[in-house]
């Protein structure tokens, strides 16, 4: 009887570890959700998509989230009046700093003050908590449905306990003029692309290995000047990502590192240790001088 | 060596609209790729319900034009005869499908010029499974226009995706090789006409499936061609235009659509450069925007 017992023990034990969030196993966590909130109903069954289902879910966006470390999502539907539908993902981003950055390449709307960063507009509520990402998206109505929207949003974030931190490499933006609600973290070429066009081939070698944070920084009342900043595996990396760079996209900058484009901005990158260091649209010379030695590229 | 289009390339460009001529393609075909872009300011009501008849009418004049053919039944017999087995690729994407007014004007056409109603199909996600795919002497590629996250944009191009074993195969380089699709067996060679939907096209994809109401405006519109990379070239134009109208000329551009002219100038299967396409605007012209 007593093997039993701690056999019994050892299993609480194991489920109590790993994909735990403060003592809410993430079976848990699922299970705790309610199955209705307000006037709207669970419908349909329950699915969780893995990294090889997920282009199952989703016809349009699978790539956006196997470029971060996704391992999972749950999905949950509710039915309301009408032909409306409400779906409920919650991605399990495997990381605080993934779950923040899948969330950050897609900021528009208003912040709605759930979890640790959220927007609501149209019907779309998004926010981030700990490891994870959830998206509650209304199908039909979307003014009937903001009400139960938000509500679902407040019930999945309280219980998701733990919160996470953000990715360190934001620590080295420059924070004069910082467009805080505006900032993207990411790794790879697509979620450039979808944030800020640069090139059509992948000209700053970013991969999974690379880490960026893309931010705006307010020049005047009428301009907005862009940081990309990539910190790479090792200095040799960052070296020759910077050298193609300029190659490919401001061959005339050379050694300087600065180029006049041609609608009169200013672009400018600098190469420190490991990191890359891309200033675009800034109003002059000087502007991009005085920025880039804001940058803190030692900052860990 | 390939060119690598960079946001400079459309900086030089005050509209955003040339990609092709970004691209500097120096290819010369015999004559232009005609693409006819038909517009009606009923075509959808304020409800977003579309009028059947008037998408009917709209496609014969386009067809028309396009063939440079009066009558509508003499038009759509120079596309497909009688006797052949015709597969109407759709599209069925849930939040914006290929609307069923469509496909049903399509297939009166083809009813018209003798085609049994029984070589007839529609499909999308089944097409390779397909018998009257499987059999099919002639294609007729629709489906609506909307921005992509990663092709860039969805059109006529990105259509022909269900006919590939793999498709992740062909999402490699932001999709570049789509125009490959047209090469395949059940395909090369049977592709009579392309149209492309824009009574409601999408211009901004937001959320995990890309789509947002709020991005979708009425244009009510019908681009049509027989060059697949010439309706898809004039759509991003539109989308282009959009875009930098809504959300500013610093996003004008979607994910650079590189498949566009990769179809063009390493598949040989059409033409992306504007200068080299006969663009004929028909109908309705308020806030046309190309």
């Amino acid at each position: 009887m007593k093997k039993i017992h701690f056999l019994l023990f050892l299993c609480f034990l194991i489920h109590c570890s790993g994909g735990e969030m403060n003592n809410l196993s993430e079976g848990d966590l699922y299970q705790s959700i309610p199955g209705r909130i307000l006037n709207w109903k669970a419908s349909g069954e329950d699915a969780v998509y893995d990294r090889k289902t997920l282009f199952d879910y989703m016809n349009g966006g699978a790539e956006l989230y196997l470029a971060y470390d996704f391992k999972k999502v749950f999905v949950r539907r509710f039915s309301g009046p009408g032909e409306n539908e409400i779906v409920l993902d919650i991605y399990d981003m495997d990381s605080s700093e993934e779950a923040f950055g899948i969330f950050s390449l897609d900021r528009e709307d208003e912040e709605s003050g759930i979890g640790q960063g959220s927007t609501y507009g149209f019907g779309l509520l998004r926010f981030w908590k700990g490891r994870y990402f959830v998206s509650i998206n209304a199908f039909g109505d979307e003014q009937a449905a903001q009400p139960a929207i938000l509500e679902l949003g407040k019930v999945v974030a309280a219980l998701i306990k733990q919160e996470g931190t953000l990715p360190a490499l934001l620590g080295s933006l420059p924070a004069k003029n910082l467009k805080k609600e505006k900032i993207s973290y990411f790794h790879s070429n697509i979620s450039l692309n979808n944030r800020f066009f640069i090139a059509s081939e992948n000209i700053l070698d970013l991969s999974s290995r690379t880490s960026c944070v893309f931010a705006e920084y307010v020049v005047d009342s009428e301009n907005t000047a862009y940081l990309l900043l990539i910190q790479y595996e090792n200095n040799a990396s960052a070296q020759r990502a910077y050298k193609s760079f300029i190659g490919s996209y401001m061959p005339e900058a050379q050694d300087s590192g600065f180029a006049q484009m041609e609608n009169g901005k200013w672009t400018m990158a600098k190469v420190e240790q490991n990191k890359v260091a891309v200033v675009f649209e800034a109003p002059d010379k000087e502007w991009a001088h005085a920025f880039q030695l804001e940058i803190k590229f030692n900052k860990r | 060596m390939r060119k690598i289009i960079t946001r400079r390339d459309f900086m030089q460009r005050s509209t955003f609209a040339l990609l092709g001529t970004a691209l500097g393609f120096s290819m010369q075909p015999e004559k232009k790729s005609r693409v006819v872009l038909i517009r009606h300011k009923d075509a959808v009501d304020q409800n977003s319900v579309i009028n059947g008849d008037i998408v009917q009418q709209m496609l014969d004049e386009a067809v028309s034009m396009l063939l440079g053919v009066k009558d509508v039944k003499e038009a759509f017999q120079k596309l497909v005869k009688p006797h052949e087995v015709v597969g109407i690729k759709s599209n069925v994407w849930s939040y914006l499908p290929t609307p069923r007014e469509l496909e049903r004007a399509i297939e009166q056409r083809l009813l018209d010029v003798g085609v049994k109603k029984e070589n007839i199909d529609v499909d999308d996600h089944t097409v390779r499974t397909n018998p009257i795919f499987q059999r099919a002497t002639s294609l007729i590629n629709v489906r609506p226009l909307r921005t992509h996250y990663l092709a860039g944009m969805s059109g006529c191009l990105k259509n022909y995706i269900m006919f590939a074993e793999s498709q992740p195969a062909y999402h490699p380089n932001s999709c570049a090789d789509l125009g490959a699709l047209f090469k395949l067996p059940m395909v090369k060679g049977k592709t009579r006409l392309n149209i492309l939907c824009a009574l409601t096209p999408q211009f901004h994809g937001r959320g995990p499936h890309h789509f947002s109401r709020r991005y979708v405006w009425s244009y009510k519109g019908l681009f049509v061609g027989q060059d697949p990379v010439a309706v898809d070239a004039v759509a991003l134009k539109l989308i282009m235009a959009k875009r930098s109208q809504v959300l500013g000329k610093s996003r004008a551009l979607p994910p650079v659509p590189k498949h566009i002219e990769v179809a063009d100038v390493k598949h040989g299967i059409g033409t992306s450069d504007l200068n080299k396409i006969e663009l004929i605007k028909l109908g309705w012209k308020e806030d046309i925007l190309i």
